[in-house]
């Protein structure tokens, strides 16, 4: 099934000014258990077409379909819900909520879904398991690594099992090591439990473990290849 | 929604901790201060009326049919036997008494003071009024008279150093009648009293209600029993209006015995003393008006201070964001954060304010510096002044500062839900 379509998309930052276009017709389409990289150097659009994706941001122009709904003229309280209930969320810089712990930053996503908080914390304390930082339980961010920060994040963002995990250059600010090993864990999520994963990145590790990549250059996608080597 | 937004708004309140502990110094000194201003306002005013309900007004009189409007001295209850027993029925009731109320002019020698005479049943008149007690020389009025030739007056400290009299001096007394003729009749000294209040002081003399409608119903059999007002003492914080009601209705259901051809007027002390009412409800405006003005400014710095702690979080807003979290639920974190410092503030200002009302009513505070102020106000000043605890006055401060925070809270909280997701997760 398609899960995501763009047709046509536009995006044009205005700085007082000056106006730029990040995004300029990007035609894309996302299906269901993919493992996606969208590839390209710094200032590219990646950012800008994850965050359209995932209703963080808004298309200037051109058309952005989630499921098939167009989503283009949702209100912030739609796409928030849209978030809320389809996507998980991990980014370049970790971002989790400073005055959480480990455990209840995986919780709250799960409670902002609605979950109950006894299965809440068993959940999270499953995923604390599958990426293998359960004594990590009770810190805060600022007492963990990047690396133990970016796996919170990875546990946070499928924690509800979301339709699609967006990924804005997951790896960027981890070592070698600690990246791989977060790849591996976001390839055994999308392998085991089916999770379709879209992530950015311009490090050329990562993009070798993509099962297709999307290359995006000036703010247009030019290439897209599935990559043979990986079974489906 | 769930305790971890709580936790959220607890922690972060914490986040800044100098800056949460200055805002809540800031309310639990406002509120601390209005809760104490609020029980000592009260405890004036009570003591205030309550110095004047004992100083003879009483709670409630009931008069003839206007004689509140003009005391035209013929405007008598006739037989007050049913109203009296009626009177003392009323629950909640501490004394009641009839009065006559006359006016003259005291003479003694070539010095005279027009004064009010006051025809008093002596001991009846000591269960609604303290003026038995303020009694500084001699004593107040015997309960029988011994001595048809030497009929007793109680006049006060200022009529008798206006006249130059003392104990045992003979006064002479030019009374208006009913009938509008003009009676004398003389009188002793037995008591001289001090209330501390110039007009008291000067210008009332008490004598033996029955010596006085002698002097005044000469000829006017009809008038034998006749009293001007029966007056009616609560027991403090009574419930006034309930005790009026339940004496107009008795007495509009036609209990009176019959011999009373005027209609009865059942009158609270605020409608006989309107003007008592008028500057305590004055002074609590004052009062209202202060705390208003307060809030003003701990609104400003309240405001100001989730200003800063949203603008700080501006980043952690769009995470909350990115996690799906709606506009509303940022917009009730921020209201659930302010109402939790409004929560501290407020019951940490009300123990405050309490400790502050405990403090002074062991150390009540007189206005004795001020007692010329008693000759325009209706009462003594050179008592100290209690505080008194109306919890109901009390909790305005309490909710006040709680709606004020709220209020304050509501522009940064609007702020922070309009936020754009991407936008704020761009914010360092
Ligand atoms: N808010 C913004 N205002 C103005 N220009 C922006 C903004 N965000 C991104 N850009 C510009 O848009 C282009 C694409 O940015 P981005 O999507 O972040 O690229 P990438 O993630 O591939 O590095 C860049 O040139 C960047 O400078
Ligand atoms: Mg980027």
């Amino acid at each position: 099934m398609t899960l995501v379509e763009l047709q046509q998309v536009w995006k044009t930052y205005k700085t007082g000014k000056i106006e730029y276009d990040a995004l300029r017709g990007v035609d894309f389409t996302l299906q269901e258990g993919e493992f996606t990289a969208l590839v390209g150097p710094s200032g590219s659009g990646k950012t800008t077409m994850l965050n359209i994706i995932g209703g963080l941001d808004r298309a200037t122009k051109g058309t952005v379909l989630f499921e098939g709904e167009d989503v283009t003229k949702w209100s912030a309280t739609r796409l928030s819900v849209m978030r809320l209930e389809k996507i998980g969320f991990i980014f370049q810089s970790y971002n989790l909520v400073p005055v959480l712990s480990a455990r209840e930053n995986i919780e709250l996503s799960l409670i902002l879904r609605h979950w109950h908080a006894d299965e809440a914390r068993k959940r999270a304390d499953e995923l604390l398991e599958a990426v293998e930082i359960a004594d990590m339980a009770n810190k805060r961010p600022d007492e963990m690594s990047g690396g133990e920060q970016q796996r919170i994040a990875v546990a946070r963002a499928i924690a509800d099992r979301p339709a699609l995990v967006l990924a804005d250059e997951p790896t960027a600010n981890l070592d070698t090591a600690t990246g791989n090993a977060l790849l591996t864990i976001m390839e055994k999520l999308n392998r085991d439990e089916g999770v379709t994963f879209l992530f950015s990145t311009h490090d050329p590790r990562v993009v070798e473990r993509a099962k297709r990549i999307a290359t995006i250059e000036d703010g247009i996608v030019l290439k897209d290849k599935v990559v043979a080597h990986h079974k489906l | 929604m769930n305790t971890l937004i709580f936790r959220i708004a607890w922690r972060n309140i914490w986040r800044n901790t100098r800056r949460t502990v200055i805002t809540i110094v800031t309310m639990v000194v406002t509120v601390g201060l209005m809760v104490w201003m609020i029980t000592f306002g009260d405890g004036v005013h009570e003591q205030m009326i309550r110095s004047a309900l004992n100083l003879g007004l009483g709670s409630l009189q009931i008069h003839a049919e206007d004689y509140q409007d003009d005391r035209a001295v013929e405007k008598v209850i006739i037989d007050p036997e049913r109203v009296l027993e009626i009177a003392r029925e009323t629950p909640g009731v501490e004394g009641v008494s009839v009065r006559l109320n006359a006016f003259g002019l005291i003479s003694h020698g070539n010095a005279s003071q027009g004064s009010m005479i006051v025809g008093v049943d002596p001991v009846g008149e000591t269960t609604i009024s303290i003026m038995d007690e303020k009694i500084k020389e001699g004593e107040w009025l015997p309960e029988t008279i011994e001595n048809e030739r030497r009929l007793p007056i109680v006049i006060g400290s200022g009529m008798a150093k206006k006249l130059g009299v003392e104990l045992g001096d003979r006064l002479f007394l030019t009374i208006q009648g009913f009938t509008g003729d003009v009676g004398y009749t003389v009188y002793f000294v037995h008591g001289i009293f001090k209330t501390g209040m110039g007009e008291l002081d000067k210008a009332i003399g008490y004598v033996p209600i029955g010596s006085l409608r002698e002097v005044m119903a000469v000829d006017v059999p009809l008038f034998q029993n006749a009293v001007h007002e029966v007056t009616v003492l609560l027991e403090p914080r009574e419930d006034l209006a309930g005790a009026v009601n339940s004496i107009k209705e008795r007495i509009e259901v036609g209990e009176l015995a019959a011999g009373n051809s005027r209609e009865l007027d059942v009158l609270s002390w605020e409608e006989i003393q309107p003007g008592l009412r008028t500057f305590i409800d004055l002074d609590e405006v004052g009062i209202y008006i202060m705390m208003g003005l307060l809030f003003i400014v701990v609104a400003a710095g309240i405001m100001n201070t989730f200003l800063m702690a949203v603008f700080e979080r501006i980043r952690e807003f769009g995470i909350l964001m990115s996690l799906g979290t709606p506009p509303s639920a940022i917009f009730k974190l921020v209201m659930i954060e302010s109402f939790l410092v409004g929560l501290i503030g407020a019951f940490a200002g009300l123990a405050l304010g309490l400790i502050g009302y405990w403090v002074n009513s062991y150390y009540p505070i007189s206005y004795e510096s001020f007692s010329e102020m008693s000759e325009v106000m209706v009462m003594d000043l050179s008592i100290k002044f209690y505080p008194t605890l109306i919890w109901g006055n009390v909790m305005r401060a309490v909710g006040g500062i709680i709606i004020v925070t709220l209020l304050a809270a509501l522009w940064p909280a609007i702020k922070a839900s309009l936020l754009k997701p991407v936008e704020a997760l761009r914010h360092v």
